[in-house]
């Protein structure tokens, strides 16, 4: 036990030394880096598990998406080097949405239902699509695994509450990209109580 | 999956075991393994193999009871229960051997002695044949019992094999069969259930076990083909498993946790295929995904990291494969993931393309973590030394050293570092950008089946990016490029700037300079600015940097010296160098689809759009570009349709290369402009005349910009009228401004200006000459006059068409129709003047038809004057319009010279000159009895009823009904050639015509002509009216334009009937009577038949005169004769008066006469008249009166 734990350590330091030296692994070492207390704290067994469930909720991405499927307005919510990561997943989810909206489930509950539900889960993420009835896209990019339906839902009314404000603007020209810096805080405080509503 | 042993990847078969009797074996072991399901079969020769086979395993269990196992499973366990451990042993013995001599009975007894100490410690059932020669083969029953007995087997595991003929074989085969598969069912069934009690008594000694004894209930559930427990009990192996983590510290970390992967792995990969194979497609999609939620977690330590992503990746190959191999037969994904909307599972998680996905994207993962790995190691060489002789040890995912002791192996345990060594060694083997790149293939291709573009494109897109790594730069630039298509298409900015980045990066690599340009332009031409990317990280935006307004600078910049030939850019290789210089010139085309028309947008519109020729006309060339800095053109050159308008625009601020240019366009026209930058989103505007000499289209087609002495942009010209917005640049929020200062014309504005023909300077006229008549040659007069052109090779062409349109004359309907329908003709073109008689001949190209007419111009010098006349003729009374066009050249020498054209038009109505009518008479006073005339009454629409030789008196007269007084020269009638003349004779009464014929419009000519039938015929053709006019010729002005001939016209006039009348009445007094002088008053009644006619008749009282003679009566008429009634009457009055009213009935036709009220009145004057001038008159009216 104490010897794995000294193990451990070592192991860490040399991560740390061998940082300077290669700057191409900064992502790495820096997500260890983040998790070094915890895994020095606990025996390395439980700072294995400890990785394994740290809560992870919040909103990465969220996107509007335009008729001719063109991007509107996108805005990411992370640190890391993933925006351009974020932009492919919700390029991608156009697909999905395209064959939701193409082939609609027989069993749907509404026909006029604006929520798409869960579009795909890719590595740590999940993507949510919503459809207002002017066909434009809203995509939502979350690192919440386990997330409510109620919560994302709850979410897209809110964010197109937000953006119906934001394109009633009579200095808005319909079809062209937000820059509204209104309609971005006001985003932002939306992503932002999600964050906190579902990880409470 | 191949990497997987067989006997994991493949449903476990049952084992059975043939001893002795060998020659048999090939033949029973064939028959199992063709069963459903098949059974294995292990065939031994002699008996001593089986202690071998059977002994050595017994070892096993000993050692696994008291301290804890050294890992969770044997590697080799479920192989050994594959091949090597059999269920079921079937001794074979021949029945003579059995049934023979004590030595032989012995010698098999031990031998099955030997067996069953062999099979008792592993629970391995028995069977015992006994091998027949044939069905007849007697064997002793004692000997048989004996040998069960010592066998210790029930009688029915006892079983007799007679190979002799075939049908006992096959009956001996399947018996032999049936006992083999149930007691290897029995056999499976007792050690799984041996072992299961251990699990639900939780009688082991440690988590391993627990793990171990469920995998092994499972795999004997297998063997049954108990698929639900089998299921269960793997499900279960992997739940204890995953609660192991954590708290199993037999192993360094690190190996720990690859061992609880490995198993984990082969667990998973039990439970996914049993669950697809079952068809739960949607469970085994679950599962797959609480498998991947377990275990995504679970990096384990920094310095293995890369092993974690490795077993990942493999997940989800694995997955794929699973799933493809499966999919093909399960329903269609879509349906399935419809049908389960409550679970949340989408479905794009039922399509292998997905984990093909993530499967290259883990193992991209994999690769960064393990290159990180290595260059942390110091020396690369110490690997390969320090992980020799490290080796896959006895339990599944565990690694030893080998130690060699004597002549046997052991196992040692390793440390960590040592097996991180040994790991990195391995990694290092292969190549996993060729793994990465198959792997994206296959889901890029999967995709493209599914039509799903964008997550095919994201894949290719990695497909690209690995090639990039890999240093294959032109498949890498293929791939790259049609990706950009797609981004460029929805207007994602950001991932176009990304795939143009490494596009851009191939070519300057692959020395390419063209695409090189045009990837950097396009880039640096991007929409985008530094506010709405906020954090994009460098390293992940490729080669390009983060989309940036500085990064756009500075590529626009080094774009820029690369072009100007200031710098040139070394690409890898050395021979290929990226640089524009004059034997490496570099030509860019921007077409109206270019996604380089950001760069330059070039909008041309004319400020008129149809300007005469030789007029000056304005022209603006507007130039648009997006790129971030400004750009100096050092020359424009702008192209027409017709290059002679050609001209280049050159820069005030850059004289020096201009002169090149020129040279080899000597003749072209040069402006020069104060300035040519192009500011970004702002339009440079040059406005220039342009004088058009010749008519026609004139279109701007291109321009062509040249930046630096080697590079042009060929630029298409576009109209602002019906220009495309930049289609990534249109979603910006950008002021937009006018390619025009003219707003409207920025609307309307187009590339193209027509110019129009010269304005002629001819006189064409045509002469206005009122209406037509029907019947004669009307005359129009044409005349030209060359005012300012001298006339070449002119032309005139004369159209008819009707007014009320429909009715074109044209020749095509001529034809078609026949001469009837013609009712104007043009006759003829007369009167021309021909100035040149030597030309006459050559261009009188006189194509007259019956609605048109071509006839040519000679030549006319400006002065001169021409004319001709267009006769038309109208048959029937009809407006038409007549065209006539000139086409002429005012240059004689050109041969293609532009034809200028004059138009003039003149509607013409044509009209009937005169309208004829008739009217037949009977002399005065002189009545014959036509009897026709009394049926008439019904019959309206009858002929006029002339009486046969008697005179009767017809009255044509002529109205004019034209505007013009008009010449009558004569009227006639003209018999008709089919009736003779001899039946009716028609003399005019007078050969004398009044007024002389002239008659002003609205008067009336009268001409009196005596009719004598003379045939008795029921329709007497009368004959025709000739009437012979002309238009007056001292009544107006227009007496040049009409002809002088006479004009005939005729009338036809209709048939009358001819009788006989019986009787003829004729009143006979005194033209006047004189007051109180009486005189005498005739009737004469003829009788024209040969019948006795009775005629009564009665006069009645009249006030005004005195009369003598009887009132009534009635008298006879003899045939052929005539009786007179005589009156004397005396007027008592004067005036016009009534003679007293006679009125006659003829008795036998029954028909009445009474004369009418004209031809019984009388004029009587007070006195004797004394006339001086009443001779004409009185002769007039006696010739009337006589006849």
């Amino acid at each position: 036990m104490l010897l794995s734990r000294v193990r451990e350590e070592r192991s860490l330091q040399a991560a740390g030394t061998r940082q300077r030296a290669t700057p191409n692994g900064c992502a790495t070492i820096s997500r260890v880096k983040n998790r070094g207390p915890a895994g020095l704290d606990s025996a390395s067994a439980s700072a294995v598990e400890e990785e394994a469930t740290k809560p992870e909720k919040m909103i990465v991405c969220i996107a509007v998406v335009g008729h001719q499927n063109n991007p509107l307005y996108i805005q990411s919510f992370t640190e890391a080097d993933d925006a351009l990561k974020l932009h492919h997943i919700v390029h991608c989810s156009l697909d999905v949405v395209d064959e939701r909206v193409n082939n609609p489930k027989k069993s749907g509950p509404l026909l006029n239902e604006t929520f798409l539900g869960l579009l795909y889960p890719t590595e740590n993420y999940k993507v949510y699509g919503y459809l207002t009835n002017t066909k434009v896209k809203f995509i939502l990019v979350t690192t919440d695994l386990d997330v409510k339906d109620a919560d994302v839902r709850n979410f897209f009314r809110r964010f197109h509450a937000a953006y119906v404000d934001a394109v009633s603007n009579p200095f808005h020209v319909p079809g062209k990209k937000i820059t509204s810096r209104t309609f971005a805080e006001r985003v932002s405080t939306i992503v932002k109580a999600f964050g906190l509503s579902s990880a409470g | 999956m191949e990497e997987y042993p067989e006997e994991l990847r493949t449903p476990p078969v049952a084992l059975a075991a043939l001893v002795g009797c060998s020659d048999h074996h090939p033949a029973i072991s064939g028959h199992l393994h063709s069963l459903q399901p098949p059974m294995n079969v292990l065939a031994l020769p002699d008996f001593s193999k089986v202690q071998v086979v059977l002994a050595r395993k017994a070892k096993d269990p000993a050692a696994s009871g008291d301290h804890p196992p050294g890992g969770i499973l044997r590697r080799d366990w479920l192989l050994k229960h594959r091949t090597r451990v059999p269920a079921v042993v079937a001794a074979m013995f021949a029945a003579d051997r059995v049934s023979g001599d004590p030595a032989q009975w012995l010698q098999v007894s031990s031998e099955l002695e030997g067996l069953k100490a062999a099979a008792r410690p592993r629970n391995v059932k028995l069977v015992v044949i006994v091998v027949q020669s044939s069905s007849a083969d007697e064997i002793n029953e004692d000997r048989m019992i004996a040998l069960r007995k010592r066998a210790e087997v029930d009688s029915k595991y006892l079983v007799t094999y007679t190979p002799s003929d075939a049908l006992e074989l096959t009956q001996s085969l399947n018996r032999l069969a049936n006992t083999v598969v149930e007691l290897a069912n029995t056999y499976y069934r007792d050690e799984g259930r041996r072992i299961k009690t251990r699990v639900e008594k939780k009688s082991f000694s440690s988590i391993e076990l627990n793990i171990r004894y469920c995998f092994k209930v499972a795999v004997y559930a297998e063997f049954r083909r108990d698929w639900v427990e089998a299921l269960r009990f793997y499900e279960e192996a992997y739940r204890v498993l995953r609660e192991m983590i954590g708290t199993s510290t037999r192993l360094p970390p690190i190996q720990r946790l690859v061992e609880i992967k490995h198993v984990a792995e082969q667990l998973h990969f039990k439970v996914s295929t049993l669950l697809l194979h079952g068809g739960k497609i949607i469970e085994a999609v679950t599962w797959f995904r609480h498998h991947n939620a377990s275990y995504k977690r679970l990096i384990g330590a920094p310095e293995a990291i890369y092993l974690h992503w490795e077993w990942m990746s493999r997940q989800f190959l694995v997955f794929a494969e699973l799933l493809e191999t499966s999919s093909a037969t399960t329903q269609s994904i879509s349906s399935v993931a419809a049908d389960n909307p409550d679970r949340g599972l989408t479905e794009w998680e039922f399509r292998p393309a997905y984990y093909y996905q993530l499967a290259a994207h883990y193992l991209k993962k994999k690769r960064s973590s393990l290159d990180i790995a290595l260059s942390m190691l110091v020396n690369a060489n110490e690997i390969d030394g320090r992980a020799e002789s490290v080796a896959p040890s006895t339990f599944v995912g565990q690694f030893s050293r080998l130690l060699e002791q004597g002549d046997g192996l052991s196992f040692q345990p390793i440390d960590d570092e040592e097996y991180i060594h040994y790991a990195l060694a391995e990694g290092k083997r292969f190549q996993d950008s060729y793994e990465i790149i198959a792997l994206f293939k296959k889901s890029y291709e999967s995709y493209g089946n599914l039509k799903v573009q964008r997550m095919g494109s994201t894949c290719g897109l990695e497909i690209a990016k690995e090639y990039f790594s890999a240093g294959d730069f032109t498949t890498a630039m293929q791939f790259f490029d049609n990706f950009a298509q797609l981004y460029r298409q929805e207007g994602w900015v950001i991932l176009l700037w990304e795939a143009l980045g490494y596009s851009r990066e191939c070519s300057k690599k692959m020395g390419a300079v063209k695409n090189f340009v045009e990837s950097s332009l396009e880039m640096a031409s991007l929409p985008v600015s530094s506010d709405d990317i906020q954090s994009l990280g460098f390293k992940e935006c490729g080669p390009a940097g983060p989309p940036s307004l500085p990064e756009r600078e500075s590529i626009h910049k080094e774009v820029l010296e690369l072009v100007s030939g200031e710098s040139g850019i070394r690409s890898v290789e050395e021979s290929n160098d990226l640089n524009v210089t004059e034997g490496n010139p570099l030509h860019l085309e921007i077409d109206l689809v270019s996604p380089l028309r950001s760069v330059l947008l070039a909008s041309v519109a004319f400020h008129e759009q149809t300007v005469k020729p030789g007029a000056s006309t304005l022209m603006t060339l507007s130039l648009l570009s997006q790129l971030p800095l400004t750009t100096e053109i050092d020359q424009l050159e702008v192209q027409f349709n017709q290059s002679e308008y050609n001209f280049t625009i050159t820069n005030a601020a850059r004289p020096q290369s201009t002169s090149k240019i020129t040279s080899g366009q000597q003749n072209n026209r040069v402006e020069i402009a104060a300035s040519l930058s192009l500011v970004t989103n702002k339009w440079l505007r040059l406005t220039y005349g342009i004088k058009s000499e010749q008519s026609g289209k004139l279109e701007c087609i291109s321009v062509i910009a040249k930046l630096g002495p080697h590079f042009t942009i060929f630029c298409r010209a576009e109209s602002p009228a019906s220009m495309d917005g930049l289609p990534l640049w249109k979603f910006e929020d950008r002021v937009e401004t006018y390619p025009t200062k003219d707003p409207a014309l920025a609307i309307t504005g187009q590339k193209v200006i027509q110019v129009e023909e010269a304005e002629p300077l001819v006189d064409l006229n045509l002469g206005d000459s009122g209406a037509a008549l029907v019947g004669e040659s009307f005359m129009v007069p044409v005349s030209i006059v060359a005012r300012g052109h001298d006339i070449y090779s002119g032309e005139l062409k004369i159209n008819l068409v009707d007014v009320k349109g429909g009715g074109l004359f044209s020749p095509r309907e001529i034809e078609s129709s026949t001469m009837d329908g013609h009712h104007v003709e043009l006759l003829s073109v007369a009167g021309a003047e021909w100035e040149d008689e030597s030309q006459k001949e050559a261009d009188k190209i006189n194509n007259i038809q019956q609605s048109f007419g071509l006839v040519s111009i000679p030549f006319l010098k400006i002065g001169d004057t021409w004319s001709c006349k267009l006769e038309i003729k109208w048959h029937r009374p009809k407006p038409i319009m007549l065209y006539v066009s000139l086409g002429y050249s005012p240059h004689g020498n050109e041969f293609n010279a532009q034809k200028i054209h004059v138009h003039k038009s003149l509607q013409i109505e044509g009209k009937n000159p005169v309208l004829i009518s008739h009217r037949f008479m009977l002399p005065f006073r002189r009545d014959p009895l036509l009897l026709s005339k009394m049926k008439a009454v019904s019959e309206n629409n009858q002929f006029t009823s002339l009486p046969l030789n008697e005179t009767s008196i017809l009255i044509l007269s002529a109205k004019n009904c034209t505007e013009v007084p008009l010449q009558v020269e004569s009227l006639s009638v003209e018999v008709d050639e089919d009736c003779a003349a001899t039946s009716c004779s028609i003399k005019p009464g007078s050969e004398v015509l009044a007024n002389s014929g002239l008659l002003v419009p609205g008067e009336e000519f009268r001409k009196v002509f005596m009719v004598i039938p003379q045939v008795n015929s029921s329709t007497l053709g009368m004959g025709t009216v000739l009437l012979r006019w002309r238009r007056d010729p001292g009544s107006g002005e227009q007496v040049s334009c009409i002809q002088e001939d006479s004009v005939l016209t005729r009338h036809k006039l209709p048939d009358v009937n001819v009788e006989l009348a019986p009787l003829t009445i004729t009143l006979e007094c005194p033209p006047y009577g004189i007051l109180g002088d009486p005189f005498t008053y005739f009737i004469k009644i003829h009788n024209q038949t040969q019948l006795l006619q009775e005629v009564k008749f009665s006069l009645a009282d009249s006030q005004s005169f005195v009369l003598s003679g009887s009132h009534n009566g009635t008298v006879y008429v003899l045939p052929k004769s005539e009786h007179i009634l005589s009156y004397k009457l005396v007027p008592l009055a004067s005036g016009s008066l009534q003679l007293p009213k006679v009125t006659l009935t003829s008795v036998r036709y029954s028909a009445g006469f009474q004369p009418s009220v004209n031809a019984s009145t009388v004029f009587v004057y007070p006195s004797k008249p004394h006339f001086k001038v009443a001779d004409q008159r009185e002769s007039r009216t006696e010739s009337v009166a006589a006849k």
